[in-house]
């Protein structure tokens, strides 16, 4: 996948390049918008990163140019801008969808991954981690033919433990991630989903899937492949 | 309701009381001097006459006349002359003389102020002060004194003449008549006066206060957000327009934090967030580089654990500035309030362990459009709230109910209850209790003290509100209430569905 990277913030952009090229993707990197703007009307990209806050040109109207001209690239915005989020959710602008800072790069790169997904028609919408499956579209979860019913919450959960399989977190990035409110939770509370999510998960089964780190958090068994 | 006069009506009445007063004073003396000065003229019209009285009262002819005379002189006011010799003896009286009692009080008055001799020069020591003078055998140095009997009023004067001493007697009615006609016309003027001096001062009052509505209506104008209005000089009124330059002094320092609140919200947010990003980003990095480092990736955990720790305030914090400069935009949805609910009690009961209680008691199929991160974040911090303080045999209870004016959601809570002192501050920020490091609140850390905080600003900004309704040893109420209007369908064909 080749992805335009478009944020002035140069040491974001050292750190979104490594995450990309880790996931396999070619990167080009661009610093200010009217480089940007160069770079994406002369290259064909697969995606598209732009940050608004940029100098020279903004990625708001860099956007709208992209899409004035007919292109339909998938594009992730990036904000720091407070109020922004809202504005864009808000109004229709033509972007696939957008980031809040401070987002993690994972995050960035599973979205990327969807609207790529999105972009190509391909239903890749399927999580597979050992005999666990989850089906992003359906939102129904399976361990070898059996199906198991989870709550949104749960599912949510497993969705984030399942995108990479073997990283650990910690209960506050969980709650963080799983959790739409704001609200100083403390981690009891992760702690109390993880256990009814294992209690569905592998309780019922021989291997178990959801490993405790102690003292650090929770992460999902990686394929032994 | 207390007794309360509109400060208009109060000038007005005030200004019309003393004018009013004033007034009154003034046409009082004014009419007694006019009677005093009636007297005085009548006084020395005596006087004249009693120079020409005959000395000895024998003279009947002579009397007459001078009886006709008086009268004529007084405008054919009937005189009446009492003669006495200097033993006492009445000598001589007009005839159809008015009052014998008169006669008898005239004569003692002689005897107890007896005259001096005739040829000294002075005559009978008036009361109003002796007047001395005048050659022997003159009738000067008259003694005048005003009498009531029977509700009439005459006026006497007294004096010597010869052998004799005489009094002259006129009755008082003519100008006591003219006295009630002149009250009469006075009080006539009187009322439409304090009429026009009550409207005036009415107009007055209200040419006074206008500046004052101005100040209001700019102050309103303010309240409802335009920062930038100032208030209008009155011009020609130096004290109002002290006061308008103090305020709009008062109003250029609001402006200026409120501009800033706004810059903060706007610029401190991409100043705290891009250095969190790439602190974030970094140590996201170092973990996954960590993978076969157990030791580094606690180390890195720990940090990221710091990073979502900082996130958190900052996000709320940043939450609190937007409201505070009046940018929160809400993202209206319509969802059911049973459903919503149940997944916070859900969260909320897991907030400790041993888990708390919560009972839920509500009413089914009520479906609100609201902004629903913004509900459950007031929900959340107030059962957050409710779960840390309450004892673990007491629980929590959520009561939600639709009433005719509003949807109430109220969360109470056993506990010790929060102490008086400090339930005025409950929702201010970063304000926490003495009793907040209680041990009820174990196996949940201290949250940084902007959750009820959040919680207040959160639902105004949604146009609800929320209260310390009770607090007291045992009970602890908050209640989360939202106008009608948010309420998009109460579901009745199903209302008795069990759960």
């Amino acid at each position: 996948m080749k992805v335009l990277v478009a944020e002035d913030e140069k040491k974001m952009a050292a750190l979104i390049l490594k995450g990309l090229k880790a996931e396999g993707c070619v990167v080009d990197l661009c610093h200010d918008g009217n480089t940007a703007a160069e770079l994406c009307f002369s290259r064909p990209y697969d995606a598209i990163v732009l940050d608004i806050m940029m100098p020279g040109r903004d990625g708001l109207s860099l956007l709208r140019e992209i899409r004035r001209r007919g292109m339909s690239v998938p594009v992730i915005l990036l904000t720091a801008r407070a109020g922004l989020e809202e504005r864009l959710e808000g109004l229709n602008m033509g972007a696939d969808d957008y980031l809040p800072k401070p987002f993690y790069i994972e995050e960035l790169v599973a979205r990327l991954h969807a609207i790529s997904r999105r972009a190509s028609g391909r239903a890749e919408s399927i999580l597979q981690v050992s005999d666990l499956t989850l089906d992003l579209l359906t939102r129904q979860v399976r361990r070898g033919e059996r199906i198991i019913e989870l709550t949104a919450r749960e599912f949510n959960l497993l969705e984030l433990l399942a995108r990479s399989p073997g990283r650990v977190y910690s209960r506050t990035m969980i709650f963080e991630q799983v959790w739409d409110y704001h609200f100083d939770p403390g981690t009891n509370l992760v702690d109390v989903y993880i256990k009814r999510l294992r209690k569905k998960v592998d309780e019922p089964f021989a291997s178990k899937l959801i490993e405790t780190v102690r003292g650090i958090g929770y992460r999902l068994r990686k394929d032994e492949a | 309701m207390s007794f309360n006069i509109p400060f208009r009506w109060k000038i007005a009445l005030l200004l019309t009381a003393f004018s009013g007063s004033l007034l009154i004073g003034f046409g009082l003396v004014s009419l007694n001097l006019v009677r005093w000065q009636k007297l005085a003229r009548m006084d020395t019209q005596i006087q004249a006459l009693a120079t020409r009285l005959p000395a000895n009262p024998s003279g009947r002819g002579g009397i007459r006349r001078m009886e006709q005379s008086i009268e004529w002189i007084l405008g054919g006011e009937r005189a009446y002359l009492f003669f006495l010799d200097p033993s006492g003896r009445e000598t001589f009286r007009s005839a159809d003389w008015p009052d014998e009692w008169l006669a008898e009080y005239l004569v003692n008055d002689l005897m107890v102020n007896p005259p001096p001799a005739a040829d000294s020069g002075t005559v009978f020591n008036s009361r109003r002060g002796a007047n001395p003078g005048g050659g022997p055998g003159i009738p000067v140095n008259l003694r005048f004194d005003t009498l009531t009997r029977d509700q009439k009023h005459w006026r006497a004067g007294a004096f010597i003449t010869g052998e004799s001493y005489v009094w002259v007697l006129i009755s008082l009615a003519p100008l006591e008549s003219d006295m009630a006609n002149l009250r009469a016309r006075f009080l006539l003027i009187l009322i439409p006066a304090l009429a026009l001096l009550a409207a005036g001062g009415w107009f007055i009052a209200g040419r006074t206060l206008r500046p004052l509505d101005n100040i209001a209506s700019a102050a309103d104008r303010i309240g409802a957000g335009n920062f930038s209005e100032r208030i209008q000089r009155a011009g020609n009124a130096p004290e109002i327009d002290r006061i308008i330059g103090v305020l709009n002094i008062m109003l250029e320092r609001l402006e200026n934090s409120y501009q800033q609140a706004l810059r903060f919200s706007a610029d401190a947010s991409h100043e705290l967030k891009t250095p969190l990003a790439i602190l974030q980003g970094t140590v996201e990095e170092m973990l996954r580089a960590s993978d076969s480092d157990p030791e580094r990736q606690q180390w890195c955990l720990q940090l990221m654990e710091e990073i979502v720790r900082l996130k958190r305030i900052t996000a709320n914090l940043l939450l609190l500035a937007r409201n505070d400069a009046g940018q929160m935009v809400l993202h209206k949805d319509g969802f059911d309030l049973g459903r919503e609910l149940t997944e916070l009690v859900e969260d909320a009961e897991a907030l400790r362990d041993p888990p708390v209680a919560i009972k839920l008691n509500i009413p089914a199929n009520i479906r609100l459009f609201t902004d629903r991160q913004l509900f459950r974040t007031v929900v959340m911090n107030l059962l957050g709230n409710a779960v840390k303080y309450t004892g673990l045999a007491d629980g929590v209870t959520v009561d939600a109910n639709v009433g005719p004016s509003a949807v109430s959601i109220a969360i109470s809570n056993g506990g010790p209850g929060i102490a008086a002192e400090d339930q005025p501050h409950v929702f201010n920020r970063f304000y926490r209790g003495r009793d907040a490091d209680s041990e009820n609140g174990e196996g949940i850390p201290d949250g940084h003290g902007l959750g009820l905080s959040l919680a207040d600003e959160m639902a105004k900004a949604m146009g609800a509100h929320v209260a310390l309704a009770e607090s007291r040893p045992g009970m602890t109420r908050f209640e989360f209430t939202l106008p009608l209007d948010v309420v998009e369908r109460v579901d009745e064909s199903t209302e008795n569905n069990p759960g």
